[in-house]
């Protein structure tokens, strides 16, 4: 679940040079993006919203080393194929487990409608996600389930030098009857500091509704929850392909949600 | 105000009328009446708004209406010229115009200014037998303040010719409009001397105008073998009086011989509109065509000129290749070969910013003559595409400031002011140097500085140039030079985006230039030419241009093109620009693309300029091994 957040936000990051947020990669071209991330929790939101503790020593940790590729097939349509290795770090009740392997790899298309000026853009995004492990070791690595994505997002120049993404995402997983079906939407903001360097803020919502409503202190099986987060970029352009970006972000509500703080790092290497 | 007084010092007759004015206001009637007598033809000419005030919701718009006394036809032209408050010109453009004997002409034009200041506009009306100046003030309260104000394509004044009463049948029909406006404009002539000021509020004229609009069911403009060329048409009545006539669309040749016309009549109400389809005769030839839309109705006669285009892919002019044109261009890179170009490459810290180093490069072209450009590198280390951009005609380049791309904008000789005194001393125009001699034509350097350049390029991959990834741009002249020197160094570019090329089909350039009212560059240029040197004649001029003739380096081009070609080009006709196009080899045509603006003359939209962004992105994937 992190992880797909973290592509979706990629996704807008990969663009984002001024007023190019979530533009088409281009007929021809390749973006790779390189990533790290770490998640660390040690609280919860209950399933009343509540904020609760996990017993004293319990936490829970991720490691997620993560590459995207998106490539312009046409001048509007683009091929994204992620792939996560994820490497979790589980103690719970005193007991710690840990497990590692590749995570659920998500391929995708996007379709981008441009206005004349192509200033804006309407995308629709299309995509499967299939995952690479079996779940017969916990921490489980994810739902073990097969899925399928859509997205619709609107992506302009809210003011100069600034884009502005707005996404809505519908995921089902359909391996298993309790799902779950997931319905978020998120809404970016990117702001150029100078020609090399630029910030993004994030803020996305997300439900996941299930008929397992249990709650597990890793937080990527969790089946029955809500979430709201705030993610902050900042990214700097050290050639003429690669961008590296450092991200944190923070759980600000929730249920049946593990709290937590992490990081990521990207490195956005444009082809050619 | 200063503009609006000074049209009251034409001439010595309207002083003296203004001084009576003065001083007789109640005689100023009797006075007006004898002053119109005495002219051939009445002209009224104002701002089609009361206090002559205008912003980017109301654009500049000038009325004018000719009333022609004479009982012969008058034509000839309407030359402006609009200086800013400054005393700088910034506009000046040209209308042609003509009013059948004992007939009335009434339609406006837009003024196209971008700043926020105190205008006056001069026209000269220059009729068979009569001329006269004008001058109007106008005030432009600048940029839009919301984005749905902002208007895009902004008709270039060049398309606009009135030929309304060309297309009227039957016996003059009597204006009480320009009656009635002009003796408004006395009356305001007097206000104006009684009150010392150019306020012109108090006025009771019957505002209103007929806006028409006609577009091609083709959005470009271009229609397919088996299409119907249609139109569809939307009249709009401004006036409050309800309107009943014709409109016409009649269709020309590019040299303006008529093909067949188009007629319907139509009635409007009050402040009523109207839309409706055309459908024109078939048409069995390909090529481009202009279309007159003729509107004439009770009060208003307007003509406005479109254009399109017929199985344009089709489309060919006869080749005017010189037996020897390879041979020539051969001999003269190999004559540039044999000049060190002793290349100087001056960092230029004040062009230079905190994100991209910019260097002066100079370098010696053919007769030793020099040239310059801007070379423009981003800062952050790696390996950059190139784009090589080249300049309009006799317009100096600036460093460009581009993110992913090394950009080096060229300057040819002549830019350069001191070259300018070396290769032309007698300040001839630039196009006619040297014209009846190929070797000594001025062309024949400027194309040598353009291939000079590009060899800079190539020679200095360790500046942090992608030599893979080379990209040649320009407009006018600029797209021109662009693909000239694409052909005359295969395998040396990528790419080449040229919008609005000129200087393609000189033959047909010619002969299409002739047939208009007002000759324009580079025919006014070339007839000038003539007329100043006796025996001189254009068979002799072409004998020359042939060789510079961009159709006859199309077939050469081995890349693929953005092409760029407005409908309503006045520099350029659209017809040999696109026989040029389609003149480079089918394994070329097929990677390129033609885009086609119809509405437009020598300029591209907003549009097509970003779309151009994205082509330079999708030309710099493919990197070509050039070791």
């Amino acid at each position: 679940m992190i992880l797909k957040r973290i592509i979706i936000l990629l996704l807008a990051i990969n663009c984002a040079t001024p007023s190019r947020a979530d533009w088409p990669v281009g007929k021809g071209r390749t973006s790779m993006i390189l990533s790290y991330g770490f998640f660390y929790s040690s609280k919860y939101f209950d399933s009343t919203g509540k904020v609760a503790k996990f017993v004293p020593g319990d936490n829970f940790k991720s490691h997620t080393i993560g590459l995207t590729a998106l490539h312009g097939i046409t001048r509007r349509l683009d091929l994204t194929v992620g792939v996560p290795f994820i490497m979790q770090d589980l103690i719970s009740s005193g007991k710690r487990e840990t497990n590692a392997g590749i995570g659920d790899i998500a391929i995708g298309l996007s379709y981008h409608f441009p206005s004349e000026l192509y200033k804006k853009h309407l995308t629709l995004k299309a995509g499967v996600i299939m995952p690479a492990y079996q779940n017969t070791n916990t921490p489980y690595l994810g739902f073990g389930s097969k899925g399928f994505q859509g997205a619709i997002n609107y992506s302009f120049t809210p003011a100069p030098q600034s884009f502005a993404v707005i996404e809505g995402t519908y995921t089902r997983y359909i391996d298993f009857s309790d799902g779950p079906e997931q319905i978020g939407g998120s809404a970016t903001f990117g702001k150029q500091l100078n020609k090399y360097s630029m910030v993004t803020f994030t803020f996305n919502h997300q439900t996941s509704n299930s008929t397992n409503t249990g709650f597990n202190q890793n937080v990527l099986i969790n089946k029955n929850f809500t979430s709201g987060r705030l993610t902050m970029a900042y990214g700097h352009k050290i050639t003429r392909t690669i961008t590296p970006f450092i991200q944190a972000f923070y759980t600000l509500y929730g249920t049946n949600m593990g709290i937590g703080f992490g990081g990521n790092l990207f490195l956005i290497i444009k082809l050619p | 105000m200063r503009t609006v007084r000074s049209y009251y010092i034409l001439t010595l007759q309207a002083l003296l009328f203004l001084v009576a004015n003065i001083f007789f206001v109640e005689a100023a009637a009797f006075q007006r009446k004898a002053k119109a007598e005495q002219k051939g033809v009445e002209i009224l000419l104002e701002p089609d708004n009361k206090k002559a005030s205008f912003s980017a919701r109301k654009p500049v718009k000038f009325r004018i209406g000719l009333r022609n006394n004479f009982s012969s036809d008058q034509e000839g032209t309407i030359i402006y010229k609009v200086v800013n408050g400054k005393g700088e010109e910034v506009l000046t453009s040209s209308l042609d115009v003509r009013v059948n004997a004992k007939k009335t002409l009434v339609s406006s034009f837009e003024v196209n200014v971008d700043d926020e200041d105190t205008y006056s506009l001069t026209a000269t009306i220059d009729l068979t037998e009569y001329n006269e100046t004008f001058t109007r003030g106008f005030t432009y309260s600048g940029p839009p303040r919301k984005p749905k104000d902002r208007r895009e394509n902004v008709p270039n004044p060049y398309i606009q010719n009135w030929t309304a009463d060309n297309v009227r049948p039957g016996p003059p029909i009597a204006k009480q409009e320009l009656v009635k406006e002009a003796e408004k404009e006395n009356h305001e002539e007097a206000t104006h001397a009684d009150e010392g000021h150019g306020d012109e509020e108090g006025s009771d004229e019957e505002e209103g105008e007929i806006i028409v609009k006609v577009k091609p069911t083709q959005k470009d403009g271009i229609f397919m073998n088996g299409n119907a060329i249609k139109y569809g048409i939307n009249i709009q009545n401004k006036y409050k009086r309800k309107q009943e006539g014709t409109f016409t669309l009649i269709v020309e040749t590019e040299d303006g011989k008529e093909l067949n016309k188009k007629q319907v009549k139509i009635k409007l109400g009050k402040r009523g509109q109207k839309s409706f389809n055309m459908t024109l005769p078939p048409i069995s030839d390909p090529g481009i065509y202009n279309i007159k839309a003729a509107l004439n109705t009770t009060t208003y006669d307007d003509t406005s000129l479109h254009a399109f285009g017929y199985r344009i892919a089709s489309f060919g002019t006869p080749y005017r290749r010189p037996p020897d044109f390879e041979d020539f261009w051969k001999a003269t890179k190999t004559e540039l070969d044999q000049i060190d170009p002793q290349f100087k490459i001056t960092l230029d810290e004040g062009l230079s910013t905190y994100f991209h180093n910019v260097y002066k490069v100079e370098w010696v072209s053919l007769g030793n003559i020099n040239a310059y450009g801007w070379l423009s590198i981003p800062k952050p280390k790696g390996k950059y595409p190139v784009l090589i951009g080249y300049g309009g005609y006799k317009i100096p380049l600036n460093p460009l400031y581009y993110d992913d791309y090394v950009i080096f904008t060229v300057n040819v000789r002549g830019i350069d002011p001191k070259v300018y005194k070396q290769i032309n001393p007698e300040n001839k125009e630039q196009i006619t140097v040297g014209l009846e001699d190929k070797d000594a034509y001025l062309y024949k350097g400027i194309y040598m500085d353009c291939v000079r350049a590009l060899e800079f390029i190539h020679s200095h991959g360790d500046m942090g140039f992608d030599l893979g990834r080379v990209i040649a741009f320009g407009g006018s002249q600029g797209a021109t030079l662009s693909l000239v020197t694409a052909a005359l160094m295969p395998g040396k570019v990528n790419a080449v985006v040229a919008n609005n090329p000129v200087f393609a089909d000189w033959k047909n350039t010619y002969s299409i230039g002739l047939t208009k009212r007002e000759l324009s560059f580079p025919i006014k240029n070339l007839v000038d030419y003539e007329k100043e040197h006796k025996g001189v004649k254009q068979e002799h001029i072409l004998e020359t241009l042939n060789y510079f003739d961009l159709q006859n380096f199309m077939p050469g081009i081995r890349c693929p093109v953005l092409y760029a070609v407005g409908l309503l080009d006045p520099f350029c006709p659209p017809g040999p620009q696109i026989a040029a196009y389609n003149k480079m080899s089918p394994a070329v045509l097929a990677r390129s693309d033609l885009y086609i603006f119809p509405k437009l003359g020598h300029e591209v939209p907003e549009s097509h300029q970003a779309l151009v962004s994205i082509w330079f992105a999708e030309m710099a994937v493919k990197k070509i091994n050039r070791k």
